[in-house]
Order: C-alpha cells, then sequence, then structure tokens
C-alpha cells in the first residue's frame, strides 16, 4: 500500500471496516491496553511534560535546520565508512535499492519494518527483479504471508485472530495447526532464522539518524532488527529526510517518549545505535552500510502550513487516542500511513485533491493532539487541509453552496432571524407527528437521522424570550414604583 | 457567596445559534445565573453564528466572514463576553486570530475579543471566582437526588483545557449526585459536518457513547455544549432511552422550573 | 549510482524560506543527562527495572562467585558451545579457564567476506547454546545493557543463541542513557555498533500476547559484578 489513491473509495472502506466484528474486538483491545500503558510510562517519566516540550522543540529546531543538519549527518555517515543517497521520490529510492543489490549480486533479502518500504513499494520492485524478500517482524510477517497490509504502525497484524494466523501459519510454512501463540512465535524464529543466515541484504527503517556522528538508531523489540543489521553481508536502511536529530543528547531525549507513547515501555528492548559499516577489526556485521534518504514530497511539504506533521516520530499514539481510528482501523484510511497523523501526512505528500476524504474523516476532538509525544497540532492541520480541499473544489456542491448561503445569511441579522424563524416553522411542522422530533431528514440531511432524532427547533427562540424576560422586568419594575 | 473583588460587574453574552434556535432555555439559565451573581448581561442583538461550521468544513473563506461580522458585534461593548459553549468559545478564541492571523484590521481585533471571551463555566470559576453555588444562592431543584453524569465535549476539554470549572460547579449544588461515566473524556461523534459527511463513523462512536451513559444508570447528562447535548439526545431519544439532557447553567438555575409565557407578562 | 542530494537540499532550502515550524527556535536548551546516584542505589534501580521484563539479576562479590553462577546459568541452557567475548573483555578472571575445565568451547566468531563462506558460518555459529559477554555500562533507570562492539566484542554472541549471559561491572551503572553519552561522548565514532539491551527478546504481535525469544535471545541473565 503506497500513497497511490486506491480503487475502492473512501466510504466503502470504511463500511466494511465497520461490519467487520473481529476488526472492532481487536482494535478495542489493542487501542484500549496501548491507552492505559502509555499513560503508565509516562507516569514513570520525571518531568514528562516538560520532556515532552524538549522533545517538540527538538523536532522543531532540527527541522528549520534541516538542509544543513542533513549534510552534516551525510558527511559524518561518509567518515564512518557508510554510504549515504538520496532519493527525490518512491521510483529513486527502489532504483538505488535494487542497483545497491545488482552490485552486491544480492539474491534473498530480509527486512525489518521500515514505513518507508511500504510508502515506495519496495518489496514489489525488488520481487519484480527475482529477489526473494521476506518481512522479518513477526507481525508483517504474518501480514506477508497473508499478502496484507498493516492496519496499525505498531501491531501490524492487530486485525488479525491468532486462529487465523494459525491457518496462516499451517497453510503457508507447513506447520501443524496450532492456535497457541507461543508454539506459533517458536515456529516463525525456526523459519525466520534460515531466512536471517541466507539473507544477502539487509533492508531495515530508521528510527532517527544523528547529524553530529553520523549514527542511525533503530528501536525493536524481537530482535529481527538486530539480525537485518548484523547477520547479511549488506544492510541497506531507508529513512525519510525528516527523521534527524541533531545530537546524542537529543536522541536520548526522544527515546525517553518514544517507547512510552508507542507500547507503554519505557525503552523498546533493542536501541540499536549503528555508524557506519563495519570497522576494520570487528568480527561481524555487515561489510557495507547504505544509508537511503526519501524525499517524496517532504521537502514540499516543509514550505508550507502543514510542516509540523514532519515532527513525527512515528509511535502510533495518535491511533491508539483517536476513536474515528477504533471505530475503522488502519485499512480504511487507503494508505500506508493510517489515523489522525494518515490524515494529516498522506494528503500532504500524496495531494489534498487525491486524498480529500482523509482531512474529513475527524470530529476534531484533538485526543490525537492530547497524546503526540511532540505535541503535534493535528486537528489544525486537518482544518488547513480542509481548506485546501475546498479551494480545489473538492466539496460537494450542495454543501458549498449550503455554507455560502448560510454564511451571507448569517452576516446580515435580518435575514439571519428570517431565516431561523422560517427553520423553525419547517422543522415544527415536520416534527409535528414525532412530537418534537424529526425521525427523517431529507438528503442530504440523511446521514444525522441515520441514528439519531432532529429535535424541532424550540417554539420561542432565545432572542425572543430574552426580549420578553427584559419586558417583563421593566413591568416589575415600574409595579414596584406605583407601590412606592 | 463572595465572588472575586475584582469580578466584572457586566458581560456581554454570546448565545451562540444552537442554542438560539433549538435551546432557548438554556440560554434563559445563563442569563438567570448570570444576573444572581450580579452580572450585568448585554445581549448585543445582532448575533448570529461564530461561523464555526464553515471553519471546520474548510470553506474558510465564509468562516471569516462571519467572524468578522462577530468581531464588529460584539467590539461595540468593552465587557468581557460569555459563551454557553466550549466549541463556540474555542472558536472566538483560538480559531478567529488564526483565521485573521494575516488581516490587518482584523486581526487584532481577533486577539483583543480572544483576550476577553470566556466559556460559561471558566467565566464563574475563573473570572468571577464562584467556588460553590449553594441554597442560599440558588432556589432548591425540585428533585430530592438527582443523578446526572457529566460529558466533557472536546473544545471543552482539549481545546479550552476547562477541565474541572463545570465538575467544582456541579460538585457544589446541593441534591446532585454525580456518577462518572465510562470513557467521560471520548468524543460523541458530532464534529459538526463531520455527523452527516461521516455518518457511518459518527454514529458508531455515538452508539459507544450512549452505551457509556446507558451504564451510569442515569437521569441527566450534562455538558457544556448544546451541540453534543443536542447530538446525545438525538441518540437517546431514537433509543427511546428516558435520559435528559441539560446545560450546565439549567443546573445552577435559580429558578429551573418557571415557564416563562406572555401571558405572565403582558399587562 | 543516481543520487538526488543536490535536488532534494535545493528544495529543503526553498522551502525553509516559507516553513511554518511552530515551536522552533535558534538554539536548543541546556544539555541534558545530570542524572546522580551511588552505585547501590543505581544497583537497585537496574535490578528492579529489569527483573519485571523477565531479565535476571545476580549480584556477585567477587570473581569467584561470579564464575559459580556462571556455570549455574550455563548449566540450564542446552549444549557445550559458546559465542563469546574475550577473556579481556570479561571482567571475571578465570573465567575462561572455569569454562574450559568444565569442558565449554568457543566458536570462532570471525565473519568472512566472502558471500558462501559467510552462511556457512553463520549456520556453525547457529549451534551454540550460550552467549558470554560483558557490558560497558549499564543504564538504571530503564535496566539496559550498553553492549558497544570491536574486534573483541562481538555483536552476534548477545543475539544468536537463545540464552545470553552478560556480566557488568556495577561501577559502570549510569543513572541513564544521557549520562551515558555524556561520559562516553565518542561511543559511536569508535564502533560501527553500539546496542543498548533491555530485557529478553519480546513480541506481542499475536493477539497482544506476550512471547519472550522471538528472533533474539529468550533468557537474559545479568551478573552485577559488585567487587569492580
Amino acid at each position: 500500500m503506497s500513497l497511490h489513491s486506491p480503487n475502492v473509495t473512501f466510504h466503502e472502506r470504511v463500511e466494511g471496516a465497520l461490519r467487520d466484528e473481529i476488526l472492532h474486538t481487536a482494535l478495542d483491545r489493542a487501542t484500549g491496553r496501548f491507552q492505559n500503558l502509555r499513560v503508565t510510562a509516562l507516569a514513570s517519566l520525571p518531568d514528562a511534560e516538560r520532556v515532552r516540550d524538549r522533545a517538540r522543540l527538538i523536532r522543531a529546531h532540527t527541522l528549520a535546520h534541516l538542509d544543513t543538519y542533513l549534510e552534516q549527518f551525510a558527511a559524518k555517515v561518509e567518515q564512518a565508512g557508510g554510504q549515504v543517497h538520496f532519493a527525490r521520490d518512491a521510483n529513486a529510492l527502489n532504483e538505488i535499492v535494487l542497483e545497491i543489490a545488482r552490485q552486491h549480486k544480492v539474491q534473498s533479502v530480509v527486512k525489518g519494518k521500515s514505513m518507508i518500504s511500504e510508502e515506495t513499494e519496495l518489496n514489489h520492485a525488488l520481487q519484480a527483479e527475482n529477489l526473494r524478500v521476506v518481512e522479518t517482524d513477526l507481525g508483517e510477517y504474518i501480514i506477508q504471508l497473508a499478502g496484507e497490509t498493516p492496519s496499525h504502525i505498531i501491531v501490524p497484524a492487530v486485525h488479525k485472530t491468532k486462529e487465523q494466523i494459525g491457518a496462516l501459519l499451517h497453510e503457508k510454512i507447513s506447520i501443524p495447526y496450532t492456535a497457541d501463540p507461543a508454539q506459533m512465535t517458536a515456529a516463525a524464529r525456526a523459519t525466520l532464522r534460515r531466512e536471517f543466515l541466507n539473507a544477502d541484504m539487509g533492508i531495515s527503517g530508521v528510527n532517527f539518524g544523528v547529524a553530529e556522528t553520523g549514527t542511525i538508531c533503530l528501536v525493536e523489540n524481537e530482535g529481527n532488527g538486530r539480525l537485518t543489521t548484523t547477520a547479511p553481508r549488506v544492510h541497506v536502511a531507508l529513512m525519510g529526510i525528516e527523521r534527524i536529530v541533531p545530537t546524542l543528547d537529543d536522541l536520548s531525549v526522544m527515546l525517553q517518549v518514544l517507547a512510552r507513547s508507542a507500547t507503554g515501555q519505557k525503552i523498546t528492548v533493542y536501541t540499536n545505535l549503528l555508524t557506519g559499516a563495519r570497522r576494520n577489526g570487528e568480527g561481524d556485521g555487515p561489510n557495507e552500510l547504505h544509508i537511503v534518504l526519501l524525499d517524496n514530497g517532504r521537502s514540499r511539504v516543509l514550505g508550507t502550513e502543514v510542516a509540523e506533521i514532519l515532527y513525527c516520530i512515528r509511535c502510533g499514539a495518535c491511533l491508539n487516542a483517536c476513536p474515528v481510528y477504533r471505530e475503522i482501523g488502519g485499512h480504511a484510511y487507503g494508505s500506508v500511513y493510517p489515523g489522525p497523523v494518515g490524515a494529516v501526512l498522506t494528503p500532504a505528500l500524496g495531494g489534498v485533491a487525491q486524498w480529500s476524504d482523509l482531512p474529513q474523516a475527524s470530529s476534531l476532538c484533538g485526543a490525537c493532539r492530547e497524546v503526540c509525544p511532540v505535541r503535534i497540532d493535528i486537528p489544525r492541520m486537518l482544518l488547513v487541509e480542509r481548506d485546501e480541499a475546498v479551494r480545489a473544489g473538492k466539496m460537494a456542491w450542495w454543501l458549498r453552496l449550503g455554507l455560502r448561503v448560510y454564511s451571507v445569511t448569517a452576516t446580515h441579522p435580518a435575514l439571519f432571524r428570517l431565516a431561523t424563524t422560517t427553520a423553525g416553522w419547517g422543522t415544527r411542522a415536520l416534527g409535528a407527528f414525532g412530537k418534537g422530533w424529526l425521525k427523517r431528514l431529507p438528503p442530504p440531511l440523511n446521514g444525522w437521522t441515520q441514528s439519531r432524532d432532529f429535535p424541532a427547533f424550540a417554539k420561542k427562540s432565545f432572542r425572543a424570550q430574552y426580549r420578553e424576560s427584559r419586558h417583563a422586568e421593566l413591568i416589575h419594575l415600574d409595579d414596584n414604583a406605583f407601590r412606592e | 457567596m463572595t465572588l472575586k473583588s475584582d469580578a466584572p460587574r457586566r458581560a456581554q453574552l454570546f448565545a451562540t445559534c444552537l442554542i438560539e434556535t433549538l435551546r432557548p432555555e438554556a440560554g434563559m439559565a445563563v442569563v438567570r445565573v448570570l444576573e444572581k451573581l450580579g452580572v450585568t448581561v448585554e445581549f448585543p442583538d445582532a448575533q448570529t453564528c461564530c461561523g464555526q461550521p464553515a471553519f471546520n468544513g474548510g470553506a474558510w473563506q465564509d468562516a471569516r466572514a462571519m467572524a468578522k461580522y462577530t468581531l464588529d458585534v460584539l467590539s461595540k461593548s468593552k465587557a468581557p463576553i460569555v459563551v454557553p459553549s466550549g466549541s463556540c468559545a474555542d472558536m472566538l478564541v483560538h480559531h478567529y486570530p488564526e483565521l485573521l492571523a494575516s488581516d490587518p484590521q482584523y486581526g487584532p481585533l481577533a486577539q483583543e475579543i480572544s483576550a476577553r471571551t470566556y466559556e460559561f463555566s471558566q467565566f464563574l470559576v475563573d473570572v468571577l471566582g464562584v467556588t460553590k453555588i449553594s441554597a442560599s444562592d440558588v432556589s432548591r431543584l425540585t428533585h430530592d437526588v438527582l443523578r446526572l453524569t457529566y460529558h466533557p465535549s472536546c473544545h471543552l476539554l482539549r481545546g479550552l483545557n476547562i477541565t474541572q470549572a463545570p465538575r467544582e460547579l456541579l460538585a457544589g449544588v446541593e441534591g446532585v449526585n454525580m456518577v462518572e461515566m465510562p470513557s467521560a473524556t471520548e468524543c460523541c461523534g458530532f464534529g459538526g459536518l463531520f455527523a452527516i459527511k461521516m455518518a457511518d463513523i459518527s454514529s458508531a462512536m455515538l452508539a459507544r457513547k450512549l452505551d457509556a451513559i446507558e451504564s451510569a444508570q442515569v437521569e441527566t447528562v450534562v455538558g457544556c455544549d448544546v451541540s453534543c447535548l443536542l447530538h446525545i439526545a438525538g441518540g437517546l431519544h431514537r433509543r427511546g432511552v428516558n435520559i435528559t439532557t441539560k446545560h450546565l447553567a439549567e443546573i445552577l438555575d435559580p429558578a429551573p422550573n418557571i415557564q416563562i409565557t406572555e401571558e405572565m407578562y403582558l399587562p | 549510482m543516481r543520487d538526488d542530494r543536490a535536488a532534494v537540499l535545493g528544495q529543503i532550502r526553498i522551502a525553509l524560506q516559507t516553513a511554518h515550524l511552530p515551536a522552533a527556535r535558534a538554539t536548543l536548551p541546556l544539555r541534558v543527562g545530570t542524572g546522580q546516584g551511588d552505585t547501590v542505589s543505581l544497583t537497585e534501580r537496574f535490578r528492579a527495572e529489569v527483573e519485571p521484563l523477565g531479565g535476571m539479576t545476580y549480584v556477585a562479590r567477587s570473581d569467584e562467585q561470579a564464575i559459580e553462577i556462571a556455570l549455574k546459568v550455563l548449566a540450564s541452557a542446552q549444549g557445550k558451545e559458546l559465542l563469546a567475548w574475550a577473556d579481556d573483555e570479561i571482567p571475571v578472571r578465570g573465567l575462561g579457564a572455569a569454562l574450559a575445565a568444565h569442558a565449554y568451547t568457543r566458536l570462532d566468531l570471525a565473519m568472512p567476506e566472502d558471500a558462501d563462506a559467510r552462511r556457512n558460518k553463520l549456520l556453525e555459529l547457529e549451534r551454540a547454546a550460550a552467549g558470554v559477554t560483558g557490558a560497558q555500562a549499564g543504564l538504571a533507570d530503564t535496566g539496559s545493557l550498553a553492549l558497544v562492539s570491536a574486534a573483541t566484542r562481538p555483536r552476534l554472541a548477545s543475539l544468536l543463541p537463545a540464552t545470553h549471559l552478560a556480566f557488568l561491572k556495577t561501577s559502570m551503572l549510569f543513572p541513564d542513557m544521557a549520562s551515558f553519552f555524556r561520559a562516553h561522548p565518542d561511543v559511536t565514532r569508535d564502533a560501527s555498533n553500539v546496542v543498548f539491551v533491555t530485557g529478553p527478546s519480546r513480541t506481542a504481535d499475536i493477539e497482544l500476547t506476550l512471547q519472550r525469544g522471538v528472533h533474539g535471545p529468550k533468557f537474559l541473565h545479568v551478573v552485577l559484578c559488585d567487587w569492580l
């Protein structure tokens, strides 16, 4: 799944998701659990709110000097014996990775979790050249065997039950059927261990690149990231150009909030700091390290009102907090980046015109902003993109017209009173059968009455009641005066 | 009841279009509570709608027109502005300045109005210094005990960061039994046009909220946003559940049961 | 090979002229890493953090005690072949000799450049029952070990086998990661790999059920060498 607009409409995907009971149960359980764990984990961090402020500052500062830090980063990587490649877009990245694979006569590739590779559909490009590509994060592996795409940034296979996974492993890697997570995990370990040891190339993502040292940081719990970056001869690390921090100190700040926000851990089991290729004399590790930096629209986004979305450190906390995500899951968004962050980032990278539904998929409740470790104001940017979508002619004509009429009415008080009075008659007439409630509204407003009744307007508006009360007060005062 | 020494004696009421048309009784309750507390209420008659529906819909050009209009209406008086809606107050406090940031005339005016705009509960607690509305301040509720649950609406809670004021005020009312519903801070799914354009998702969110409310076994849901309350009320009515929805002011109201009719006042 | 460096950096510079970046500042605040603590409290904290994650900890007061613990731990692993750091890298005198005396052998970890030889080498190393390492530091606030790679400190020793046995001097405990970086500012310049290991390998990818030992070691034992 990339940033290409899929064939099925957003509303069709949403309908499918809302009908999926298994998905609902899984989403409820995962998002609920992660939300609780996150709260507990942040409570364990002294001065957590200030750490978040600082993390936000680091992201903002880095992006404001992104050219300088990228140059410093690249120079340091090269000093340490690594190679750096910049890719303008998805095709360029895939081409670079393929070229490295050709140079090293690579036949099989193991992959750690990488959102960038999803964004560029790298697996397709590699497989098209007859390379064997195996995802090694357990969740990603399950998804790959099923021929699906991740539904959650942190738990890619959250939408599958253990019975479904058991059947899948039985079918695809020929182990006896079991629904026991321990046995399934052990079987996957054994199968994937052979893949690791046979692979020529390891492809990983990157959580942060440290400019002052040329270090890439990769966090993970399973050890597949370590194996991917240690066992094969060549390691290719894929990162977005925005994933830089200036110093190791700054890295330590980001790491204090990343795992806590993502999985509720204080730190992941493995926090890998990789600097250049294997040094002279080091016994193991890859012979070569290539870091491929992907732009793919990021530098353009940097110059816009939604540049703040580039602060994102991909923890997934906003997904877990989002009441919309909880109802529809990741697939419905149709993009590699789901949830609130994806609703902003996908249109920002892929074009608001193509993705105009995503910024609408929010009640603007602000739960995402509240949990974001770097306090990204996601609702603000959803609104900016809605404005952009309207200007691009992406709003339904009836709504566009309705809002224009409403705006003209609301800036002319006499007209406004006339309109509300008329609407009052209308709703009361329609609501007369339902004792003041309308059971059905006509299209295009019928969405409302799908699940709720609509109240008829009050017989006497607030304005009228208020005026009468003032009138009554005056009479009251007159009365008193008379008595005196 | 002693108020802050510097508590303002006048306030402008920005009633909001939903109170104007759908819940005038909530607006009247706001007026009565403020007056009971010694605040003279000004009601700028030309007021209409803050423009939030257009702003949230992305029709910013229309929203700007409504924002400018409202700023003109509200800037005629120097009195602080009280808005009995977290969402509309958030619009005035946060979004007007953003929306008009590059406007040399209205940008500064938006900032000025933003600085003296308060949501109703915030005005009571933070500006007036009300800590408890006791029997001496309000006439009694007709119930012996009113079981209610409080729904903290999103823009009040996460937009304006008003967490405690409504709860403090409710806790101070004698005869109120506050029951916490599960996941109270979760959105009810209203979101303005979202409820119509994304009706499926909105309905699913509402269903959760209604389940939570029903599980609290209360008579009344109280909130500070008529918009969310109407959404919830519409859902409860569709389910046939007999739980009422009330604006905070209606619970604090000194005369909750007086129906104002023309006959009462005409000579 | 294709490289869009100039184009991308150029585009970034243009974008920065109009970028809207709330909270951006010209300079960042003062450095971090001022956590403190004495060895006793750091040791307690380290143990309190890593034990709930499934990491086993032991405090040894002498070389002999450390060796005794090591032999017990290794007896629980199936097999006699080990992946180990060089003797000098492990702060317990006599450990190498004791392991040899109990018939433990060490696999040679040097990785050949050639693809097929490398593959065969990895398959050979896969047999190891346990990995034995030191640690350059411990981070008390998270219960993490810092393992810094070098010729004498291979990465695979703490990765391939199901059991990982690590020896950490308690004098090498730091309050947190930032204070470790402050004490070792060049750590990433001198080593291609620094890994912070916090408990045994884990996953919760199947119905959020916690499983240990998915790709990395299932068992992590840390011997805290208290006399050093």
